[in-house]
């Protein structure tokens, strides 16, 4: 069951996310039309709110979250009376930013007597995929969660009906390109550099290795991907190697990696739909991989624009939007969890 | 202060060392574990919260910050790869997890040297890809 709406017609929520870099607000109409999208790691919030805000915000959300929720209703225009909830990231996450983000969402909800809506971070990059797109998930689907510290294959039978099948090991996709960008000179975030580098690189120049699973499990890691590539980098032959070939044999690898799991995820169970999401979504060659693994078995495929695969709170209201009542909170007492378990089944 | 070296040719062999280490631990002990890139600080710790813990979901930290390991004791699980400078560690609230209560891993320690109590166990890792690693535990 959704929110309940005040507005003829439509549910508006505000959701609020600071689990981790950014300090990110949104209003978002029925969980999906996205009415504004804040984040004061943007350009947009530096020229109207001044001031340099450093890369790792954290105990800066403190004094960037109220002018952020301004933002986003000034922008929405609507104000915070015509509000039919506030979803907040209650976890996983950092917890010296995920209480920021909380206590403020409590305080707003109690002042303005809205509902308020505990949201798992991970859930809102699943539904990030349904933002400002006409399609509504058809359950069951398959989501692929890629990300600088996630990385999990999500069979998603409901709204608040999810379970990881598939988990990395060891480092998160996300890391694994940063890291390899890193040793190739590239700067911070790695991620986009080695996407653009590998487009003029040849994917089959040096053979990686792709990790293996034990049969049944759909496990993957990237640590030993990553110190391949720096032992190669340190041997003759990879000292004359081009640069291009190395990240494109490298992005090869990884997503040889994510999409032989998802493979093996959908021929195990019949899934119509599947979503790519998470800030490594935004990878050019992952996303025309998953396409087309899409195009050849007939599988609906749905990725995120890039706004809504890095951390965003659009995504937030969008999962409180389908959850409803399963992450419906209380003002006095939601805390914030950084270990808030996956699925609601899962005790803590 | 104690002195132990080790030298693993495989995977097996480092966490062996990692379990060696962990039956010394006690509640309100930190753990320095530094080295370069790949070398397995990740996978040292998640053998050494293997053996305080039982959890098998020990991943890297590195975008996190922070991972938590409940159980007893309670393992914190920090990466300061990102960490930049002093500045950056104020805005992160990562010294919250010295508590006397739980084990501290901190990965990358030489990001943020203050960030460490005087006294800690210091594990370095050296080599990479398929050449043998070599672990240095300095016991205090």
């Amino acid at each position: 069951m959704g929110p309940t709406a005040l507005n003829p017609g439509f549910v508006l929520l505000l959701g609020i996310e600071t689990s981790c870099d950014d300090t990110a607000t949104a209003v978002v109409r029925d969980g999906r039309n996205v009415l504004s999208n804040v984040s004061t790691n943007q350009d947009a919030f530096h020229e109207k709110y001044g001031g340099i805000v450093p890369e790792i915000a954290s105990r800066r959300h403190v004094e960037l979250l109220a002018a952020a929720v301004d933002d986003a209703l000034d922008r929405a225009r609507v104000s915070l009376r015509e509000l039919d909830g506030i979803a907040v990231t209650a976890g996983p996450g950092l917890i010296g930013s995920l209480v920021v983000g909380v206590a403020s969402a409590k305080a707003l909800a109690l002042a303005s007597r809205k509902p308020l809506y505990g949201v798992n971070h991970l859930h809102g990059h699943i539904f990030a995929a349904f933002l400002d797109r006409a399609e509504e998930p058809a359950y069951p689907f398959l989501a692929l969660l890629v990300s600088g510290g996630h990385t999990q294959l999500v069979d998603v039978a409901g709204p608040a009906r999810m379970k990881v099948i598939g988990r990395t090991r060891d480092d998160a996709a996300g890391e694994a390109f940063d890291k390899t960008a890193r040793l190739l000179g590239l700067p911070f975030p790695g991620g986009p550099h080695v996407d653009r580098l590998a487009v003029s690189g040849n994917p089959e120049a040096i053979s990686f290795p792709r990790h293996r699973t034990p049969e049944g499990s759909l496990d993957m890691s990237f640590s030993g991907l990553k110190t391949s590539v720096k032992y190669f980098l340190e041997t003759a032959e990879g000292q004359g190697a081009k640069v291009a070939d190395v990240a494109a044999s490298f992005q090869a690898a990884v997503i040889d990696v994510l999409m032989d799991r998802v493979e093996r995820a959908a021929a195990a169970k019949p899934y119509a739909f599947a979503v790519l999401s998470g800030g490594v979504a935004a990878n050019s060659a992952l996303q025309a991989a998953f396409t087309e693994w899409g195009r050849q078995t007939g599988i609906a495929t749905l990725v995120p624009p890039p706004r809504y695969c890095t951390d965003n709170a659009a995504m937030i209201a969008a999962a409180a939007d389908r959850q409803g009542e399963m992450v419906s909170a209380s003002p006095a007492t939601l805390g914030a969890d950084p270990n808030l378990p996956f699925s609601f089944t899962e005790t803590a | 202060m104690r002195v132990v070296r080790r030298v693993a040719k495989d995977v097996q062999t480092v966490a062996g060392a990692a379990r060696e280490l962990a039956v010394t631990l006690r509640a309100g002990d930190v753990v320095a574990v530094g080295g370069p890139l790949g070398a397995g600080k990740t996978t040292f710790i998640a053998a050494a919260v293997r053996a305080l813990q039982g959890s098998d979901e020990v991943t890297s930290p590195t975008f996190t910050f922070w991972h938590r390991y409940d159980g007893t004791p309670p393992v914190h699980h920090l990466d300061l790869y990102r960490v930049e400078d002093d500045r950056d560690l104020a805005t992160i609230g990562l010294e919250e997890a010295f508590t006397s209560d739980a084990v501290v891993f901190v990965e990358w320690p030489e990001r943020a040297p203050a960030l460490l109590p005087p006294k800690h166990v210091t594990v370095t890792l050296d080599g990479s890809g398929e050449q043998p690693r070599t672990i240095e535990m300095l016991l205090p």
